[in-house]
């Protein structure tokens, strides 16, 4: 064999090196780079997704759920907690999904320390005979709890780690944007993961407010905040819409499937503004009774808002979510969002 | 992107609705009740009618739900009647809450006259005594229909309910038949009532409505099941969304059956102008008319309901609930009280959640161009004007005295002034005239605050609204005193001790107050309300020397104010065991009821006795009854009571900086080291050193090297000496049997007491 020259030596030298360079690179990137999961919520009684919504899922390759399985309420008559709008499956779940329990914080508010106990065997027995054949990998409560309820509602997430039925079961929670910013005085609850509700954020109740559900203004009170969090977060972004009414400068109440595109066609309803409306005949809508100078104010979340929603996290913190959910699925998000604008959405945190 | 219409999502806006009412709610239970936001002056109650008392405003829905007992008590008297009373109320009761099997072997019983079990015996003697046979068949049909009909039992089961739908429908086509063949009235109508609520469970609507209005409808009997079976017709139209009709038959339901009353506003639901319209029309009389704007003002405007009401009769007093509701919907919004804005989004709200003091002058929440309220006033004024009912006047003057007419409000006071009122309309006038005239008050001089207390001393406390008016002025008063540093009226008004006893000057000027015997009319008042006496300043005063052992200076002062020092120790306060029992102490007979001046002279005493006795006997005896004394008024004595005063009964801090503290034991420990220097045997040594041990082992607890849950006790310079000296003694012996952590310092382990504490 002839000896190799020195520069042949050296460029092949080079060569490999190099190689081995961007085989490193790649690798690092690609384990830095997980894939994150995407996920929606399904927040309705009945679980029966239409050929829609499972088309839209598939084309997203949304490989998770979170799905309520029931609201836990305090009955002020009976002086209970009682379940309410427990799920029914017309259809099995074919993709892997988290139960999800939407318990109000007034149910700890009146609920005794002693009563936790017997709450958490209520809820806990109710999500095993909803379970039956299902055997989920994680388990969702949602609570917007207050300082006031944070030891009962600990309580209640401690009795669910401690419980070996729920061994190999990971704890979510999810955590709202004053949790995150008054962690000292709401504590950090004792859980695998927070998912963070990224929306709701305004003052849904002040006429002033432009949006409560999203807006740059009041998100960007709390988002210095996250990296401070000490529990590995998740995303909740808003995908959704609602109206809310009010009158002499009070807020009465939300008006159900009310959007600007309803309001537009309404008689006797006066377009201020681009979310803005004024009643200008004492009328019955839907069984609520609106008077001459309600203001009505629309509130959604289109596709811009939404990804400046997303794009805000990324900015603002180094946290890197394994599963972004949308809040929520529903057949009407088809014809309301484009595909590109949800891809968009996953997408800012690959 | 598109914008189209979205499509309904319910349980989105079921969510969002309860996240809604949780925000709404969410300080309902903070520490107010969301009933509690505002201030209320006007009561409700005035109108006189009893009947609606649970439409009254509240933020809780309705105030009285158990209306479902109601119709129940009218079915069973309705029983009883037609059992001749020959079945009691408690017997009837049991035959209700029979379930189907138990029912049907009651009946088999009754019928081949078998035995019962002895819980039934009553029920079957007294059932079958009436020989009816075709009541006791309707009450079989009865309970098979009820597990069609009754709730979920439990709510945490996730089961369906199964339902043999053909053996209901079996029943129907039975029932029926009974219907028709039974030609006892009262039967024939419940069996009627059977096939409705059989049809309506099953969710035909169609066949139900059909069946009311071919059979049930002819059975003329009117009675709790006419008001029941109505509610199902009206039902089905409600389900069947004809809401025009459903809110129709409701509304009679409302007007024709009281038991009914709040079940039928709660289904009463217009959905639209053009529904609404229709049961407008549906009316065929203008009591009709009256009762249906009777429910719109309830369920959405109040003053429109009135307006429609007294247009149709001048004279209704449909339109009165809805008057009081206006009212009471008024305050809501205008007289909030400092507690709302504390938890609305309070993390959202970065201001200070301080409670601020109530201020008259910026409280009230005036609306710029408030059409809406002036529209209601001025719609009152001319009611009240025109028709001269107490109700309208009394309602005019509080409304115009609201929105700071008060030249108005004045007129109509004088108007209501010629009128003899009851009792609850009295009180609105005394609460309208006092509000009157506080807003009209422009410095606090004598004869204005005397003019106010005389006015207030005539309201009751006892309803809601006296009170409020009550808390109002005080707060606003209260306000007024602190901005010009009257710092002593200030508390007065607005009893508020924890900052106000700290400073001693305030201390003394408040005994000096309360001590005076010439008072205006207004501080007459609130001196009658302040929760503090004199007696209780100078008891205060002379715990502070109990407390450092001054008794001498105790007594003189409650000599100074016969009232202090006489409540009575719980227990004898120179008793004194080796493990402290206070329950037991308190148990005990004791021959001396000691109260505190008692105690502080027994103490002299007993000091003067060992001090000047030449006997060490005697000596060694008196210091340690002294001892037992001073530790008995400590916190691990049983005569906590005797430095308990107003000041920490209430969680006040007053001057003197060593308050109420939890050792103390320090004076004890001298004494008892005394009455051991003097005791002339080893018993009685070992005994007094015990107690020093107690004392030291209380200090130890006091200080800051006593830490929860790390250590129980500390063996301490006196545990060691009742080992090393006084081992041999009885005493030791029996410490050990009492004392589990002596005995465990003297190493016996487990068989060592374990003291229950």
């Amino acid at each position: 064999m002839a000896k190799l020259s020195n520069k042949t030596i050296w460029v092949l030298t080079s060569f490999v090196i190099f190689l081995v360079i961007v085989a490193v690179i790649a690798v690092f990137k690609y384990q830095t780079k997980q894939p994150v999961n995407k996920a929606f919520y399904y927040w309705q009684q009945t679980y029966n997704p239409s050929l829609s919504e499972n088309s839209l899922m598939d084309t997203l390759a949304v490989n998770k759920l979170y799905i309520k399985y029931f609201d836990v309420v305090w009955d002020a008559n009976l002086l209970r907690a009682q379940p309410v709008a427990t799920v029914h499956f017309n259809k099995p779940c074919n993709k892997d999904y988290v139960p999800v329990v939407y318990i109000t914080n007034e149910v700890f508010k009146n609920l005794s320390k002693k009563s936790v106990d017997s709450l958490y065997i209520n809820i806990t027995k109710l999500i095993l005979a909803i379970n039956v054949n299902y055997n989920p990998t994680e388990i969702q409560f949602d609570c917007d709890w207050t300082d006031k309820t944070t030891e009962k509602y600990f309580k209640f997430l401690h009795l669910f780690k401690s419980d070996k039925r729920f061994s190999n079961v990971n704890l979510s929670a999810t955590i709202r944007l004053h949790q995150i910013k008054y962690k000292s005085r709401t504590g950090v609850p004792p859980v695998d993961r927070g998912m963070l509700m990224f929306y709701n954020m305004g003052k849904l109740k002040q006429i002033e407010t432009t949006n409560s559900i999203f807006n740059n203004y009041d998100a960007g009170k709390y988002v210095s905040y996250l990296d401070n969090y000490p529990l590995p977060l998740d995303y909740a972004l808003p995908v959704f819409g609602w109206s809310i009414y009010f009158r002499n400068g009070k807020s009465q109440g939300i008006l159900n499937d009310t959007y600007a595109t309803t309001l537009d066609t309404m008689a006797y309803i006066k377009k201020l503004s681009t979310n803005r409306y004024m009643v200008v005949k004492d009328q019955f809508y839907r069984g609520i009774y609106l008077k001459t100078n309600d203001l009505i104010r629309a509130e959604f979340v289109d596709d811009a808002l939404a990804q400046k929603a997303a794009k805000m996290l990324v900015q603002y913190s180094s946290n890197k979510p394994q599963t972004v959910a949308l809040f929520h699925l529903n057949e009407n998000l088809i014809t309301t969002y484009e595909i590109s604008d949800f891809k968009k959405l996953f997408d800012t945190y690959r | 992107m598109k914008f189209p219409i979205l499509k309904s999502c319910s349980i989105l806006i079921v969510s969002a609705a309860i996240v809604f009412i949780g925000y709404k709610n969410n300080a309902c239970s903070f520490f107010y009740d969301c009933d509690e936001w505002h201030y209320a002056f006007f009561n409700p109650e005035v109108i006189q009618q009893p009947h609606v008392e649970s439409f009254f405003v509240t933020c809780h829905g309705l105030h009285d739900n158990n209306f479902i007992y109601s119709i129940t008590d009218s079915s069973m008297a309705e029983w009883q009647q037609y059992f001749n009373n020959r079945l009691e109320l408690d017997q009837l009761k049991q035959l209700f809450q029979l379930n189907q099997n138990e029912t049907k072997q009651l009946a088999q019983s009754i019928k081949q006259n078998t035995r019962v079990n002895q819980s039934l015996s009553k029920l079957f003697t007294q059932l079958a005594a009436t020989k009816n046979t075709a009541a006791i068949d309707y009450f079989l049909w009865a309970k098979k229909t009820e597990p069609l009909v009754q709730a979920k039992a439990d709510y945490w089961s996730y089961e369906p309910t199964v339902i043999d739908t053909a053996v209901y429908l079996h029943n129907i086509a039975d029932l029926k038949a009974l219907t028709e063949n039974t030609s006892d009235v009262f039967l024939k109508q419940r069996y009627a009532f059977q096939v409705l609520r059989t049809l309506f469970y099953l969710d035909d609507y169609q066949a139900c409505i059909a069946f009311y209005n071919t059979k049930f409808s002819s059975i003329k009997i009117n009675n709790s099941i006419t008001a029941r079976a109505l509610s199902y017709y009206a039902g089905c139209y409600y389900r069947l969304k004809d809401y025009a009709t459903s809110n129709y038959l409701f509304s009679k339901i409302y007007r024709q059956h009281p038991a009914l009353k709040e079940s039928a506003f709660l289904s009463f639901h217009p959905w639209s102008d053009s529904d609404w319209n229709a049961t407008l029309a549906m009316a065929k009389s203008n009591t009709e008319k009256e009762t249906l704007w009777h429910l719109f003002g309830i369920y959405a405007d109040p003053l429109k309901g009135m307006q429609e009401i007294l247009k149709i009769n001048a004279k209704s007093n449909f339109a009165d609930l809805l008057l009081v509701r206006a009212i009471n919907i008024l305050e809501r919004d205008k007289l909030i009280n400092n507690h709302e804005g504390l938890f609305e989004n309070e993390f959202y709200n970065d201001e200070s959640s301080e409670i601020k003091i109530f201020d008259s002058s910026v409280s009230f929440r005036a609306f710029k161009q408030d059409t809406a309220t002036d529209t209601l006033i001025k719609f009152v004024n001319n009611q009240a004007l025109q028709n001269k009912s107490a109700v309208w006047i009394n309602a005019a003057a509080y409304l115009n005295w609201l929105q700071k007419d008060n030249k108005t409000a004045a007129k109509f006071l004088q108007m209501l002034s010629l009128f003899t009122l009851d009792k609850t309309s009295t009180q609105q006038y005394f609460i309208t005239d006092a509000l009157l005239k506080y807003s009209t008050m422009h410095e606090l001089s004598k004869s204005n605050l005397d003019t106010i207390a005389s006015i207030l001393n005539r309201v009751s406390t006892d309803t809601r609204q006296g009170a409020d008016l009550i808390s109002y002025i005080s707060a606003s008063l209260a306000n007024h005193y602190l901005a010009q540093k009257n710092y002593l009226m200030a508390e007065i008004c607005l009893p508020n001790g924890k900052h106000f006893y700290k400073n001693e000057n305030q201390f003394e000027a408040m005994l000096s107050f309360l001590s005076n015997t010439n008072h205006s009319v207004f501080e007459s008042f609130y001196i009658k309300n302040y929760p503090y006496k004199a007696n209780d300043l100078v008891e205060y005063k002379a715990v502070q020397k109990i407390k450092a052992g001054q008794f001498d200076a105790a007594i003189n002062l409650f000599t100074s104010m016969p009232e202090s020092g006489k409540k009575t120790l719980p227990g004898n306060p120179f008793n004194i065991r080796i493990n402290d029992c206070h329950d037991c102490d308190h148990l005990a007979k004791q021959n001396t009821i000691f109260t505190k001046q008692s105690y502080c002279q027994k103490m002299v005493d007993i000091l003067k006795t060992a001090n000047s006795s030449n006997d060490s006997n005697t000596k060694s005896y008196n210091y340690f009854l002294y001892a037992n004394g001073l530790y008995n008024q400590t916190y691990y004595g049983n005569g906590r009571t005797i430095t308990s005063t107003f000041a920490n009964e209430s969680g006040y801090v007053a001057y003197n900086p060593d308050g109420y503290s939890i050792g103390g034991c320090q004076m004890a420990l001298k004494y008892y080291q005394l009455a051991l220097n003097f005791a002339t045997n080893s018993e009685l040594k070992a005994k007094y050193t015990w107690m020093s041990a107690k004392c030291e082992l209380n200090n130890w607890y006091a200080s800051r090297a006593f830490k929860q849950g790390e250590k129980d006790f500390e063996a301490g310079k006196y545990f060691k000496q009742l080992k090393t000296e006084f081992s041999n003694t009885k005493y030791m012996a029996e410490v050990i049997d009492e004392c589990g952590y002596f005995c465990t310092y003297m190493g016996k382990g487990s068989k060592c007491i374990k003291n229950e504490y």
